[in-house]
């Protein structure tokens, strides 16, 4: 399998200055292609700010970050615009990541029009495509995403997140504020979902229970490091680190 | 949810109310050169018709130059009401302009505005607004609209940054960005809608305010030129008549202070139908 | 027998019917009941009533809701209670902790000062005697350096030490009933296992009755020995955690303990 994403010694400081406090404190990790990496850590360990940094959401005081072999940090312009097309995101809050006063459909298609990507009949014929895929319904379209649940506004958010054909997706604690039935639901339609189209996840989270599922390896993050990387199986069976055993040990011990 | 907000004024009787004298006015203003029983300028007979009381022939009465008052007072619609509508629309575009400049460049631009904001507006606007005028000598009513409205900008743009800057934090701005939103598809788009009703609201403010401001202005003589009527200056000609000839001072009083009450109330039922719509949302 | 510490039977729930629409019912008559010393665990997935039925429990309702019914709370019907009479037992004889403790306290207060607020509410007269009783029950909770942290304010402590507060107001005056909705859904994963762990040790060393409402099965089979599973407004199931696991019979009970089954791993 060849690396899809590589990242190396990057560090975010906290309010972007230099000599700051910082949230990712040189960080390494490479995810390959068409796998499953999760990235794990109490909040706080800096795993929102990697994951956001590497989407050029917040700027990185140095490190590197290639994307299929192009430096992502280095990207302007129309560069910049075609990376963003191929690595996209899944945010944790599904109240706050959709624009309440816009239409569903509206939402969705936000990504074709930017990247003008089909016409406007075409364009609402993807859209109602990706509703059903992601298990709602068409005419979902011409609804307010107030309308929904926070379940169903996942769904949205990850068909937003598809309409622009990606590779990578960045799955930022997406099913973490969700309630276990609905987070099983979506978990197994992003599993779906990466069998479907072929994609590569780096799954943020903080419960190692929700990982365990849909990680082919994890990512142990704390205070900003990367502490300890290994397949899942492996991981569960003998954590090294503190860290990891720490969140091991937090997982509810069920007397089955 | 525009949709929701128009639902929830339409069913309340205050902005009905409101918006249907706001209406009235506006096409009375339109249409005054057809509706207007005579000509506001014309002075047939200054002595014989001179201050004639409210009768058949002339239902406002005449001013001490025998002119019709009703006449004057829709023609005067024209001006007031144009006026006040011209620099409204001027303070509050480039209010929410320039507070949106601030919040998505900040930087020193945001430094500049904000500072210019601060600093102006202790300035009580009246007297701004004379001393402009003063300074620029007797002027037309477009350079009224000018600098009336160039001087109100200053609550919208305030009003405008802190909305943008609150949204532009949201998480779907970010999901924005991160689609590969420009930041002006991202102004357009997401910030301008969510801010709209606040600016409806402002903009019936900004009327309320302007309204009396050129009224003020051209009671003293320095706003509207006669023999061009406005409200305030149908009320300097009627000055020394004022305990004599109630008219003169009634109909242009009550004409300023209808459509600044009904601008405050659609400026209140707007604010109410829009928390019931964030409720909503 | 000796009575039921709470008995909740057939209580109903209604979303008013504002504007001329029909009421929407939430809960459609809930029995079930808790012995004293007992722990029960209430189980639903969003949407099946369950925070409905905490808040109706404490009469803490939101006017648009209406309830119906009987509740009985040591021998007191609390649906019919006056307001000053639920006050008086709120705090003293039931406490309840919420899901977001960021907004359950007053932010403009010191956290020592909320919990002592506690003791002065219900008839604790002496300033500093509350505030140290405060101090002291903060320690008991876990809050590290109790003495210093109650000084600040809520936006200063992280969510784990905020629920510890609200636990310690909870029961600083030693409730027989303490209703925990969801308390550490807001919380980090290792967090919510201390949080949990205390949760657990304090009803034990108290003898306190615990009614834990949450999804996750997880969350509640740690702590609780017997669980009521609610469904779209009604109970379920209502049995020995341990009996749940093993042969869970309602479909939805099912696919709550499916939900939280380790994942089998395929090589």
């Amino acid at each position: 399998m060849s690396t899809l994403l590589e990242v190396r010694e990057l560090v975010v400081a906290y309010d972007g200055r230099a000599g700051q406090a910082r949230a990712v404190d040189g960080a390494s990790l490479d995810v390959a292609r068409g796998e499953t990496l999760a990235l794990v850590g109490e909040s706080g360990s800096g795993k929102t700010s990697l994951g956001r940094a590497i989407l050029r959401l917040v700027p990185a005081a140095s490190g590197r970050v290639r994307f299929d072999g192009d430096d992502v940090l280095g990207l302007t312009g129309d560069a910049l615009r075609r990376f963003r097309r191929r690595a996209q995101v899944v945010f944790q809050d599904p109240n706050a990541s959709l624009d309440p006063r816009m239409r569903v459909g509206d939402v969705i298609r936000e990504g074709i029009d930017i990247h003008a990507l089909a016409s406007r009949v075409d364009a609402n014929q993807r859209v109602e495509r990706l509703l059903v895929e992601v298990g709602l319904r068409a005419n979902d379209a011409e609804r307010l995403p107030h309308e929904f649940s926070g379940g169903e506004r996942q769904r949205i958010a990850i068909a937003r997140a598809l309409a622009v054909e990606p590779e990578f997706l960045v799955l930022d604690e997406a099913v973490s504020a969700l309630d276990v039935l609905v987070r099983r639901q979506v978990l197994d339609l992003l599993a779906a979902l990466q069998a479907a189209r072929g994609l590569t996840y780096l799954f943020i989270a903080h419960d190692l229970a929700v990982v365990e599922r849909i990680a082919t390896r994890v990512a142990v993050m704390q205070q900003g490091r990367i502490v300890e990387c290994a397949p899942t199986a492996a991981l569960f069976a003998a954590p090294a680190s503190p860290a990891a055993q720490a969140l091991l040990a937090a997982i509810p011990r069920i007397p089955w | 949810m525009a949709a929701n907000t128009w639902h929830r004024l339409r069913d309340d009787r205050g902005a009905r109310i409101a918006a249907g004298v706001l209406a009235t006015a506006a096409i009375a203003a339109t249409f005054a050169p057809w509706i207007a029983p005579y000509d506001p300028t014309l002075q047939p007979d200054p002595v014989g018709l001179r201050l004639v009381s409210p009768s058949w022939q002339h239902p406002f009465g005449t001013d001490p130059f025998s002119r019709d008052v009703l006449s004057r007072i829709l023609h005067g619609a024209r001006v007031s009401l144009g006026v006040a509508a011209g620099a409204m629309l001027l303070s509050v575009t480039l209010g929410a302009a320039l507070g949106a400049l601030a919040a998505v460049v900040g930087g020193w631009v945001d430094g500049v505005v904000s500072g210019l904001v601060d600093v102006l507006i202790a300035m009580p606007r009246l007297l701004v607004v004379i001393a402009l005028v003063a300074t620029f000598g007797t002027l037309s009513p477009w350079w009224l609209v000018a600098l009336i409205g160039g001087s109100g900008w200053l609550t919208t743009a305030r009003i405008v940054r802190a909305e943008f800057r609150d949204h532009l934090q949201r998480e779907y701005v970010l999901a924005a960005r991160a689609l590969g939103a420009s930041r002006w598809r991202i102004v357009w788009h997401h910030l301008l809608p969510a801010v709209a009703p606040q600016l409806a609201v402002a903009a019936a403010l900004a009327l309320a305010a302007v309204i009396p401001l050129e009224a003020a202005l051209s009671f003293v003589g320095l706003g509207v030129q006669p023999p061009l009527p406005s409200w305030g200056n149908i009320l300097l000609d009627g000055t020394d008549y004022l305990t004599t000839a109630w008219w003169l001072v009634v109909f242009p009083v009550a004409a300023v202070s209808l459509t600044v009450g009904s601008a405050l109330v659609m400026a209140d039922r707007l604010r109410v139908a829009i928390a019931g719509e964030e409720r909503d949302l | 027998m000796n009575p039921a510490l709470l008995s909740v039977e057939h209580l109903q729930v209604d979303a008013g019917g504002a504007r001329g629409a029909a009421p929407k019912p939430i809960l459609r008559g809930v029995t079930f009941a808790v012995q004293p010393g007992e722990t029960v665990g209430v189980l639903g997935a969003s949407g099946s009533g369950k925070t409905s039925l905490a808040l109706a429990l404490l009469g803490l309702l939101p006017p648009a809701l209406t309830a119906r019914g009987r509740v009985l709370f040591e021998g007191h019907e609390l649906l019919t209670a006056s307001r000053g009479a639920r006050r008086a037992l709120r705090g003293r004889r039931l406490s309840i902790v919420f899901q977001e403790p960021l907004t359950a306290l007053n932010p403009r207060m010191r956290v020592g000062a909320q919990v002592a607020e506690m003791a002065r509410a219900h008839g604790e007269r002496d300033a500093r005697r509350a505030m140290r009783g405060a101090v002291d029950m903060l320690g008991r909770v876990g809050l590290p350096e109790a003495d210093v942290r109650a000084w600040r304010y809520p936006h200063e402590l992280s969510g784990g030490e905020r629920q510890r507060v609200l636990l310690a107001m909870a029961l600083l005056l030693d409730p027989a009933l303490l209703i925990a909705d969801e308390p550490t859904s807001a919380l980090d994963v290792t967090v919510q296992a201390q949080v949990l762990e205390l949760l657990h040790a304090l009803q034990r060393e108290r003898g306190m009755a615990l009614l834990l409402v949450s999804h996750d099965l997880g969350v509640i089979a740690t702590s609780c020995a017997r669980t009521v599973v609610l469904h779209d407004g009604l109970v379920v199931e209502d049995v020995p955690t341990r009996q749940l696991l093993t042969a869970p019979e309602h479909p939805q009970a099912q696919a709550l303990v499916d939900a939280v089954r380790p994942a089998v791993r395929s090589a």
